[in-house]
């Protein structure tokens, strides 16, 4: 039996504590689960267990047969596998190995292919790999990890673009590793894989473990579930969003109605949705599902059949800041450039500097960016008020439609708030808003309607008016998920 | 107590505001100044040397000879702020030159002959067509942009040395003689001398000047090139008309190559068949001294004026101090590159500068 220990690991990324005084046990034998809310450290955790980075201060130390040590290898298998789509199965393995190859040709070999035999994709070791699925390529970064001897296996979200068969086979290989003495960690959103996969998971919230969920009767999706929103359910009851008094949803005006609507390029079809003025509408469902996709039809950024001939005004923001920043800009040029000549010309045509700065004045304070002059450039800004900016850019337009994926990714509980109501107060002047989201609490907080996506279909729509708290919502939509799975293997 | 908090708080805040003038902005116009102030040593030391550096005629000679390279370098700016490159500009340089020279002067491979107006039509044309071409391949097909343009520029050489037919063209001396009118009209371009000895060439240099100063800094065209170049996928995102503008851009370009090489033609007086020198790489080394960035995203008109002011100057007075073109190169070489370094340590340093005043400003307004 091995352990890998933490003690006391903390790291400090500028202001904000990622990690604070984290102890952890994590013991081989079965699979351990690590949940969190956003922002509470995963990622900074998974970094310093694998060694990418490392901890400001606290011990790391893996105890294999008795003996502790910290000298350890750490394999990720990652969402996106890193692996040479340009290479057969096998020179993947090779790689990084070439030396030991010359050395044992054959013993080498057989290794390898003991592994791809028990991995089950000895077959596919001379194609390469662009032309097999990304199950395959996923395998092939284990077994890359277990001809080099990992001692520990992080698994990230490693199922969100797997089919419900290939996860249950991976979820097995996990098993098996874990029983062969590896430390094997599964870190997932999904809260029936905590379930299904793991005997044991650890709630990561504020940068420390705050609890462990152990055994069939401790271990459910609800107690998870009760779990993560802790923290931001109390956040939403101190917030001055909720509670806006409405008219029934189906007296509001249809801005665009989508009819049978298909993406061009197949993550979903047969979508039938309107979208209603006054409202927020948040598209949920897990990657894959086409809930993403059919959000960026929705936000005229993705080809669909029927096109969109609509004609309302749109406006889309991409998940990521990457995409919608302009980095080279100052915080006052990236809140105007959504704008069109009405606004930012003088009676000559030409561009007016003090129309942008006026504007700039205004959305700095309508929106609360915080910064020091909006000449600065906004990268000197924290990834909150970055957002805010995008945001402010985007409202400033009065498209009859915003289109937002994950709009708080990356943000800070204030500002989080700040953006709900945002967001909530554009739709009352008879615009709509169109969501992305991945976190439930966050649904609870903006979203006057939810529709759940499975499998590049509609699985269910939940009016929040019917919904009384976040675990109420995690469940319903849980069950929306778990009917069309079932709809789809029967 | 909670007022003194306050007062710390404001004071702080203006400190941070104050900071961040004196420091980011104007670590950005130091970095002009700077180059300024080089050019400015620069001359200093050649007109020490050879006090007729600062002759009248020599300044008129040195900013005379800045006008193709300046036209020129004004619109490649705007096609490397966009994040791509065009190395077709010298060839369409010398091409649209020999295009009017030989349909209107004849002698050439041209099919056929037409008078002054007409051909010069053509040769712009010709012109906007190869930046057209450009576009097309970057935009449309996909091509990299160094590739198409490397494309185009063989292109455009090939077809001025088939259509030069390695003649040299010049309308004084041409046999037929063309009439009157189009020799004074076409001399006035570019070759006239009024005010006694100023070339009229020269205020092609100020009209470009001022209208690409206009078209960069004072319209929202120029105002989403730098959004466009700085981040194309959130261009994309923000639903910019990126194909739209780059097609413009590759275009201006184009036409300014098409325009240096008329005035240039009249200026001198005469083309030859490969009058495209080394025009392009002095065009690249003027915007990339001048502070853009090869990657995108940022460029200035008056940078890459001061740039076009460097590498004349740099030729000019190294000519005048008698040092041969091969050491010139050398000189000119090195000029390039430690000026470019400079404007990296610089950047370094205004972004330094720039997180510092963030920093405060995150601290105060918290």
């Amino acid at each position: 039996m091995n352990e890998l220990i933490a003690t006391g690991l903390t790291k400090r990324y500028g202001a904000t504590r990622a990690l604070s005084g984290l102890d952890i046990r994590l013991i081989s034998g079965t699979v351990i689960g690590i949940a969190g809310p956003n922002g509470a450290g995963k990622s900074t955790l998974m970094r310093v267990l694998s060694g990418e980075e490392r901890p400001d201060s606290g011990d790391l130390v893996l105890v294999r047969d008795g003996q502790a040590t910290r000298d350890f290898k750490v394999a990720v298998v990652h969402q996106e596998p890193q692996v040479w789509p340009n290479l057969s199965v096998w020179k993947n393995l090779e790689v990084g190995r070439e030396e030991e190859e010359r050395a044992s040709q054959n013993r080498g070999d057989a290794e390898t292919e003991k592994i791809l035999r028990l991995l089950s994709i000895d077959m596919f070791a001379d194609f390469e790999l662009v032309d097999l699925p990304l199950a395959v390529h996923q395998r092939v970064e284990i077994a890359r990890a277990m001809l080099h001897k990992a001692d520990v296996f992080l698994f990230d979200e490693p199922n969100s673009a797997l089919t419900d068969e290939e996860s249950k086979a991976l979820f097995e290989l996990m098993e098996r590793l874990a029983q062969a003495g590896k430390i094997v960690i599964l870190v997932t959103h999904r809260l029936n894989d905590l379930v299904s996969a793991c005997s044991d998971v650890m709630i990561l919230r504020e940068g420390r473990i705050v609890a462990e969920l152990r055994g069939d009767s401790a271990l459910t999706e609800a107690a998870i579930a009760a779990q993560l929103t802790l923290t931001e359910h109390v956040a939403t009851t101190t917030s001055a969003v909720g509670g806006t008094p409405k008219t029934p949803m189906k007296d509001q005006k249809v801005l665009l109605a989508l009819k049978s609507c298909a993406d061009a390029a197949g993550a979903f079809q047969n979508v039938d949705l309107d979208v209603r003025a006054g409202t927020v509408l948040v598209l949920a469902g897990v990657e894959g599902s086409g809930a993403r996709e059919l959000t960026q039809v929705i936000g005229q950024f993705r080809p669909a059949n029927p096109g969109r001939t609509n004609g309302c005004a749109t406006e889309y923001i991409a998940a990521s800041r990457k995409h919608t920043v302009f980095s080279n800009m100052s915080v006052a040029e990236n809140l105007a450039i959504r704008l069109g000549r009405d606004r930012m010309t003088t009676a000559a045509g030409t561009l007016s500097l003090a129309a942008i700065n006026r504007l700039a004045d205004n959305s700095v304070r309508r929106y609360t960016i915080k910064v020091g002059h909006h000449s600065n450039p906004v990268t000197s800004l924290s990834g909150g008020n970055q957002q805010k900016v995008v945001l402010g850019a985007t409202l400033e337009t009065n498209a009859d439609i915003i289109v937002v994926e994950e709009p708080t990714r990356g943000v800070d509980i204030s500002s989080k708030r700040e953006i709900y109501a945002l967001l909530k107060s554009y739709c009352r002047a008879g615009k709509a808003v169109v969501l992305f989201c991945t976190e439930v609490p966050e649904m609870y907080d903006v979203a006057d309607e939810v529709v759940v996506l499975s499998r590049g279909s509609i699985a269910g729509r939940i009016s929040m008016s019917e919904i009384s708290n976040v675990s109420h919502l995690v469940e319903v939509i849980a069950r929306f998920e778990r009917k069309e799975a079932h709809a789809q293997i029967s | 107590m909670s007022s003194e908090l306050e007062l710390v708080g404001v004071t702080a805040e203006k400190r941070a505001k104050a900071n961040w003038f004196g420091t980011q902005s104007g670590l950005n116009s130091l970095r002009l100044m700077g180059l300024a102030v080089g050019i400015a040593l620069i001359a200093l030391a050649f007109g020490i040397q050879k006090p007729q550096f600062f002759s009248a005629a020599n300044l008129l000679t040195l900013l005379r000879s800045m006008v193709p390279l300046g036209i020129i370098a004004l619109a490649q700016m705007q096609v490397i702020l966009v994040g791509e490159i065009d190395l077709s500009v010298g060839a369409v340089y010398g091409l649209t030159s020999v295009v009017l020279a030989a349909f209107w002067l004849g002698g050439g491979g041209a099919p056929f002959e037409m008078s002054l107006i007409p051909a010069m039509l053509l040769a712009l044309v010709t012109a906007g067509l190869a930046g057209l071409l450009c576009g097309f391949l970057v935009l449309r097909a996909g091509l990299p942009s160094f590739i198409a343009t490397l494309g185009a520029l063989n292109i455009a050489q090939g077809l001025q040395l088939l259509l030069g037919n390695a003649a040299t063209f010049t309308p004084e001396y041409n046999d037929p003689l063309p009439p009157d009118w189009e020799r004074s009209f076409f001399n006035a371009l570019g070759g006239l001398q009024v005010g006694g000895s100023i070339p009229t060439e020269i205020f092609w240099l100020f009209a470009a000047a001022i209208l690409f100063w206009i078209v960069r800094h004072r319209t929202i065209f120029g105002f989403r090139l730098v959004a466009i170049g700085g981040n194309a996928e959130a261009a994309k995102v923000a639903k910019l008309p990126i194909v739209k503008y780059k097609y413009i851009v590759f275009l201006l370009s184009g036409l300014a190559a098409g325009v240096a090489g008329i005035v240039d033609f009249s200026y001198v007086g005469s083309v030859g068949p490969s009058d495209a020198g080394s025009l392009l790489f002095s065009v690249i080394a003027a915007v990339v001294i001048g502070g853009a960035s090869l990657s995108g995203g940022r460029g200035t008109v008056l940078g890459t004026l001061l740039g076009v002011i460097l590498l004349s100057l740099l030729n000019n007075g190294l000519a005048l101090l008698g040092v041969g073109s091969f050491a010139q190169l050398l000189f000119i070489g090195l000029v390039t590159v430690i000026a470019v370094w400079i404007d990296i340590l610089s950047q370094k340093l205004i972004r330094k500068a720039g997180q510092r005043a963030a920093e405060t400003a995150g601290r105060v307004l918290k």
